[in-house]
């Protein structure tokens, strides 16, 4: 057997050019782009992203991709979303409201899966976006990226930061965290090796940069550390802001402190 | 039995020739030749002969608690009809009815089956003659009727049969025999119910549907071809089809109805598509096919007239001049040198279909059946008028609860079968029955026009579109009305009520720009707890006294020591309450 027909077996792993013409959804963040292969989210894909906690940017990040695909039209769908996706909010992102589809099953997780499994097969939607609040486990998100693989679609499933240490067999996975948070607060971005020790370097200039642009508050990025990323490098990178906000700083009077977040039923406003 | 429906609609070939359903038929040249028939292009007559639809009737609605099963009927029936085709080589003569139930009794054992014909692809239902045993199907059922002072069998099935049972017995001794017998009693109006239903379901193939007597559907199947194909096809489809409805019925093909009617009645599996040769077919059948009264029947055996051939040799006077001139009439209609025109059936406006179960069922899982049947019928009905639905409602019927009323609604027109059943399924296995099922009710009421598959091969968005649908269908199903919606943004100052839910069809009013808004919104906002930095300027939203909501509220961005940002508000008048509104995600 030559060479040359050797390399044409379809099995034959080619580093540089396995991803070539793969589908990608352009994320819209050019340093983003470029940590991924074939610059941009994986169509046909799962990708898992962790955060410690909502309200970070990490709705902000899906944005420009999820724009650009509501605008030609094309079917988005939220599951399962852990607060009501603000549709003021959503427009003023650019989002085409009617092509955006919500389903509400925080109630039963499973339905939630099921739902995002039945629509990433249908290959109608072009990304579905999953909330799970749940652990989850590696056999559930299988049967997503299978989904997304035979529906030719974008699956996105957030995971709780504790997850990162498990094994998963989405094609990308990043660890999203504030770029100001100290990296041992969140050492469970670490649990796949590599990234580890030039996700330091990478944290360590972009809090440098950030306190530079903003002066008075440190952490102006969302850092996002790849822990898994099929066809291209692990990578740790500190996006510039995510939202469009104004510096000013207000004080308040006085800082109130009342019982209990978590619980919102304690106290009501009127 | 003879129609007296030739007085109307004298023209309604003509009529069907303008229709749009109708081809130019590749056949016409053959029939040109044929003598007799006036009319310049052949009509060809499908005959379905229901001779037990009570008994067929009871017999799909009978449960199973595993849905591979299928009757002992369906099982005989598919055993015992290989495609029926014009092309087909002429079969025994049988006597219908009680023999043609013991036929089905040795296709069961398995003992002639080279007939058996392949299964279509689409049949869900796994036909092995074995598992029938084990269900309600095993039960005898028997169709009673009451002459003159007397309760007899009309007629009853295979289960029956085997006992020992026959038809024309006295209940009596039939419930000597078997005690356990099912006596069902004979009721005309549901017969008539069911042929007329069967009739609807029959347009599907054909626009031209005619009912005959209580057993006859004649379905004109010269023009619906080109529709099919061919006749092998078409003729193919309407028996599958037809198995899936559960009734077992015998095919005659002919240019005449009556003729067709003759044909499936005597079993004759070779379809004529010439007149010229339908009297060499039918000349070896006993005069007792015919359909002519029974005096007349009896003046021709004491004359010695026993088969078909026989009483064509005789000349028309002789015959007008013994037995008057409703046999040179039923004759000349039957050999198509009469015309015999039919009243076609009309599909009524809306769709209603009722089954009373033979007993209470306790699960779902065994109503598939059942359910499969109505969809059946509602999606030929559909196919027959041309529409769709967008919605339904289904009823299960309880014997001492109020009734289980299932409303499903459709994202857009469908006429699938299959679809129109997965969304009943899925939706009746998240139901709770309250009480055992005792009945079944379907009813549709308005159709609609069906989007149709754009030709366009490009145009990605339509056919899409229409598989969005069926998702959404599908999940609605399972989750519920309230859980799938689209967002729309409402006018309105106060956040918590500038959203609403909308749905996938409902176009909205375009959004306009707002302040910088949070992407998240908690429905109902959190009280502070850590200590926020604030940044940028308050924004102020007030008022909403009409609607007894007011509020009076100081917007701002807060941002936590981890670095996520709230929207958060603090209420005018009460300084020391600060909630969390909404989350920068």
């Amino acid at each position: 057997m030559t060479l040359e027909a050797l390399l044409k077996h379809p099995a034959l792993w080619k580093g540089r050019q396995q991803h070539e013409g793969r589908d990608t959804l352009a994320t819209g963040y050019e340093a983003l782009d470029a940590a991924l292969p074939s610059q941009g989210w994986p169509i046909g894909a799962l990708t898992e992203i962790m955060t410690t906690d909502a309200g970070i940017g990490e709705l902000s990040l899906l944005m420009p991709a999820l724009v650009t695909l509501t605008s030609s039209q094309q079917w988005i769908a939220l599951v399962a979303p852990p607060y009501v996706p603000y549709a003021p909010a959503l427009t003023n992102a650019g989002i085409a409201l009617e092509y955006t589809l919500i389903i509400d099953s925080q109630q039963e997780h499973k339905n939630a899966f099921w739902a995002a499994e039945q629509m990433l097969r249908s290959g109608v939607f072009s990304a579905v976006v999953l909330w799970s609040s749940t652990h989850g486990d590696e056999r559930r998100q299988r049967r997503l990226q299978l989904a997304a693989e035979q529906g030719k679609s974008w699956a996105v499933c957030y995971r709780p930061a504790r997850t990162a240490h498990t094994s998963s067999p989405a094609g990308l996975r990043m660890v999203l965290r504030h770029a100001a948070v100290n990296a041992t607060a969140n050492s469970g971005a670490r649990g796949e090796s590599r990234g580890g020790s030039r996700c330091k370097n990478a944290q360590s200039r972009a809090t440098g940069e950030s306190l530079n642009e903003n002066g008075q508050t440190p952490g102006g990025g969302l850092q996002i550390d790849i822990i898994k990323n099929r066809g291209g490098r692990l990578k740790c990178l500190n996006l510039a802001d995510t939202s469009h906000r104004k510096s000013n700083l207000v004080t308040l009077p006085r800082d109130i402190q009342s019982p209990d977040i978590q619980n919102p039923d304690k106290q009501k406003p009127q | 039995m003879k129609t007296d429906q030739h007085k109307e609609q004298p023209d309604h070939i003509t009529i069907n020739h303008e229709s749009g359903k109708r081809g130019s038929d590749p056949r016409q040249s053959v029939s040109k030749s044929d003598h007799g028939n006036k009319s310049n292009r052949q009509q060809l007559w499908a005959s379905l002969y229901l001779p037990d639809l009570l008994l067929d009737d009871i017999h799909s609605t009978l449960l199973h608690p595993q849905p591979e099963c299928t009757t002992g009927n369906t099982t005989a029936q598919n055993t015992q009809e290989p495609g029926i085709s014009p092309e087909q080589q002429p079969e025994q003569d049988r006597q219908h009815t009680q023999s043609r139930r013991s036929d089905q009794d040795t296709g069961n054992r398995g003992a002639d089956n080279a007939e058996q014909p392949d299964d279509a692809p689409d049949d869900t239902l796994n036909d092995d003659p074995n598992s029938a045993s084990h269900t309600i199907a095993a039960d005898a059922i028997a169709i009673v009727e009451r002459v003159s002072n007397r309760q007899q069998i009309r007629s009853c099935n295979a289960h029956a049969q085997q006992a020992g049972i026959f038809n024309g017995m006295a209940l009596n001794s039939a419930y000597a025999i078997l005690p356990s017998l099912n006596a069902i009693e004979y009721d005309a109006d549901r017969e008539a119910l069911l042929l007329q239903q069967a009739g609807e379901w029959a347009m599907q193939f054909s626009s031209i549907v005619c009912l005959h007597g209580s057993n006859h559907i004649l379905i004109e199947i010269g023009g619906s071809e080109r529709l099919f194909d061919s006749y092998a096809s078409l003729l193919k489809t309407i028996e599958s089809e037809l198995k899936k409805l559960g009734y077992l019925g015998l095919m005659g093909i002919a240019p005449t109805p009556l003729a067709a009617n003759l044909l499936a009645r005597a079993n004759i599996r070779r379809g004529v598509v010439n007149t010229k040769r339908l009297a060499v077919v039918i000349s070896p059948l006993p005069v007792g096919y015919l359909e002519l009264a029974p005096d007349i029947l009896e003046g021709l055996s004491r004359s010695g007239i026993r088969s078909i051939g026989q009483l064509l040799e005789v000349s028309p006077a002789s015959l007008t001049r013994r037995f008057g001139p409703a046999c040179c009439n039923y004759l000349d209609r039957l050999l198509g040198r009469h015309p015999d025109p039919r009243t076609p059936l009309r599909l009524s406006d809306t769709f209603t279909r009722s089954t009373t179960l033979p007993i209470e069922v306790h699960d779902t899982n065994a109503l598939q059946f059942a359910t499969q049947r109505m969809i059946n019928e509602l999606a030929a009905f559909l196919i027959a008028c041309d529409r769709g639905v967008n919605q339904y409602t289904f009823e299960l019927q309880h014997e001492r609860h109020s009734n289980t009323r299932l409303e499903l609604r459709f994202l857009q027109a469908t006429s699938q079968a299959k679809h129109l059943h997965r969304v009943l399924s899925e939706r009746l296995s998240q139901t709770q029955l309250p009480a055992p099922v005792s009945g079944l009710h379907l009813s549709a009421g308005t159709f609609v026009e069906i989007e149709r598959d754009a030709s366009d091969f490009f145009l990605k968005s339509r056919s899409q579109q229409k598989s969005l649908g069926e998702v959404i269908d599908k999940l609605t199903s399972r989750l519920g009305d309230d859980a799938i919606y689209t967002l729309a943004v409402v006018d309105e100052h106060r956040p918590e009520k500038a959203w609403k839910k909308s749905f996938p069809e409902i176009k909205e009013e375009p959004a306009d720009n707002w302040p910088q808004r949070p992407l998240w919104l908690l429905e109902t906002p959190k009280p502070v707890t850590t200590n926020l930095q604030f940044e940028g300027d308050a924004e102020r939203i007030e008022t909403g006294w009409w609607d007894s909501n007011d509020v009076r509220r100081d917007y701002f961005v807060g941002k936590d020591r981890h670095g996520t940002r709230y929207w958060v508000f603090r209420d005018r008048g009460k300084q020391d309450s600060l909630f969390i509104h909404g989350i920068f995600a």
